[in-house]
């Protein structure tokens, strides 16, 4: 199938190919274009789930930046009781691909509610827990703040025997700290990252652009905003990151397979190009095998050596 | 829905920064139906960031192609007015619902008003073809700016139109219906145009439907970012305008929208 092993594996969580898309950018029974088959992807990531039905937040929800985009979507969702009473996660088994849910909630409660609802669940891979949508609730990001966070993944990961995905704001002064909690706590791997808060003004009607006032911004705008993050978060954990910002080629995809990241997630970019992340797989596998690496694994974290380029007083 | 890369045949200016561009794109112009639309990327690189979502103004069949009549205003368009025959472009289409010409219409009224009436052409067009009795009422600010009414009187459309601001175009329509049993309207584009049939569909017992536009990412749904409220039966929602829409039954859409 591919001319080199792009597989991905976080613990029982197996991918033929290591691209999936970002919660929330391509959900596969709404809305999909069709325009490639959905087994042709690593994995499917659902819309965050969250504990409660959510409408969302009031449009305007998306606004046009420099190179990308800002949402205040505000995860519309059916809440978690009807989307099982639905049995919705069936409806995806006829996909043969991994199906990762992204769950969502205002409090740690919610996340550990509703880890004990999914357990068993025989249509689910992995959970990915979104511990980072800059749009709900009071704007309180919960992998903002260190005891919040321990504390969510840690109670968790005690529910869940799923491999437990951890997605991580980068609005932190330092996400390589928080990428070291959410390890310790018992986290499989780490999407790096959400959205970055930002703001739009309408200058004609002289108030904020968005609904909801702020919003996430993403992008290629934010590329090498989270490229360093991923690359500063390498080098503190030992547990898989999965790179997610800003992807609009499979060239972003390697920058992020080199900074150290496992897998990518692709948002933004679905929405310029529906065909992207089947683009994006294609030139992965290409990439490699012109350049003569057999495996993905050999260039992970590839341009990222320790004691190579840390003595430049970055941080690092 | 269809996904591709097609040629510009003709991009002509139509009045000062208006214009009509035909694209060579048979696939879509065999299923795209009234109503619907397309989104189109016609530049390099990640600036503009989305594509630009535009109406059909018409779509022909046999000759395998479909035209947008747009007007400049801002970055998207005014790239897309330098665009010159031959260029290629990516299409996204047909996307959303469509304009529904029901069986049992013997009699339309399709209101419009300037650039906003777009797609009632393409729609004016395939009511006619089905034999329905069509009315056509087009408002703009200056007679220039009545951009199809060639296409609507070759149709055999009944042609009426308004280029004083001081008067409603719905009153035109008002008037035929004292005479006319209409049994389906149609518009787009302006909340008052909607205001309007609305207030009248409840007096004349017609159905009444608009297109909605809202800023769009994708065009399929997947960013749930167009959404509008919409209200049944005193309950409201949002909804995504590029896949539950862009075509609404008016009596859902009154309240906050319009």
């Amino acid at each position: 199938m591919y001319k080199t092993d792009i597989s991905v594996k976080i613990k029982s969580l197996e991918m033929k190919n290591p691209v999936m898309p970002a919660s929330g950018a391509y959900d596969y029974f709404e809305d999909n274009a069709n325009v490639f088959p959905m087994n042709t992807l690593g994995a499917i990531m659902l819309k965050s789930i969250h504990r409660r039905e959510r409408f969302g937040n009031p449009p305007p929800r998306i606004a046009e930046i420099t190179a990308g985009m800002m949402n205040s979507v505000g995860i519309p969702s059916v809440g978690i009781d009807k989307f099982l009473a639905e049995n919705q996660p069936e409806k995806y088994a006829v996909l043969d691909v991994p199906v990762i849910i992204s769950i969502s909630g205002n409090s740690p409660e919610d996340y550990v509610e509703i880890c004990q609802m999914l357990e068993g669940n025989p249509y689910l891979a992995a959970i990915e827990m979104n511990l980072s949508c800059p749009n709900v609730g009071t704007g309180l990001q919960l992998s903002s703040d260190e005891v919040l966070l321990g504390r969510t993944v840690q109670a968790c990961r005690y529910m869940s025997s799923f491999p437990l995905i951890v997605k991580l704001s980068p609005n932190v002064t330092h996400l390589k700290k928080m990428a070291q909690i959410a390890e310790e706590c018992g986290a499989d791997a780490l999407t790096i990252a959400n959205t970055y808060m930002g703001l739009k003004i309408d200058i004609k009607k002289r108030k904020p652009w968005l609904g909801n006032t702020t919003g996430g911004v993403s992008g290629p705008a934010i590329k090498p905003l989270t490229l360093y993050h991923v690359f500063q978060a390498y080098r503190a954990v030992t547990i898989p990151i999965i790179g997610c910002g800003g992807i609009m080629g499979w060239e972003d995809a390697i920058e992020y397979f080199m900074a150290g990241a496992s897998a990518v997630q692709v948002g933004a970019g679905n929405f310029v190009n529906p065909m992207l992340m089947k683009e994006v797989i294609d030139g992965i596998d290409n990439y490699l095998d012109q350049n003569g690496f057999h495996s993905l694994k050999d260039i992970v974290g590839i341009a990222n050596q320790k004691g190579s380029s840390a003595e430049c007083g970055c941080n690092l | 829905m269809n996904y591709s890369t097609v040629s510009v045949i003709s991009n002509e200016p139509v009045v000062k920064n208006y214009g009509r561009i035909k694209l060579d794109a048979s696939e879509i112009a065999a299923t795209a139906k009234p109503g619907q639309f397309i989104m189109l990327k016609y530049w390099k690189g990640n600036v503009p960031y989305f594509m630009r979502p535009f109406s059909i103004n018409s779509a022909d069949r046999n000759a395998g192609t479909i035209e947008v009549l747009y007007k400049v205003v801002g970055v998207g368009t005014d790239l897309l007015r330098d665009l010159e025959a031959g260029a290629e472009v990516k299409i996204l289409a047909p996307l959303g619902n469509w304009f529904e010409i029901k069986k049992h219409y013997k009699r339309a009224a399709v209101v419009g008003r300037g650039v906003g009436a777009a797609p009632m052409r393409y729609l004016a067009e395939e009511l006619k073809r089905q034999g329905i009795d069509t009315y056509v009422y087009i408002s703009a600010s200056s007679p220039e700016y009545l951009f199809d009414q060639a296409y609507f009187e070759k149709a055999g459309c009944t042609f009426k139109q308004l280029t004083d601001d001081t008067k409603k175009v719905t009153s035109l329509f008002e008037e035929d219906l004292k005479s006319n049993k209409f049994d389906v309207a149609f518009t787009c584009g302006s909340n008052r145009l909607i205001r309007d049939l609305g207030r009248l569909m409840d007096i004349h017992d017609f159905e009444a439907y608009a297109s909605m536009e809202e800023h769009m990412a994708c065009g399929i749904g997947a960013c749930k970012g167009c959404v509008i409220t919409v209200y049944d039966e005193g309950k409201s929602e949002y909804v995504r305008v590029c896949r539950e829409g862009p075509v609404f039954p008016i009596k859902r859409l009154v309240g906050d929208n319009v």
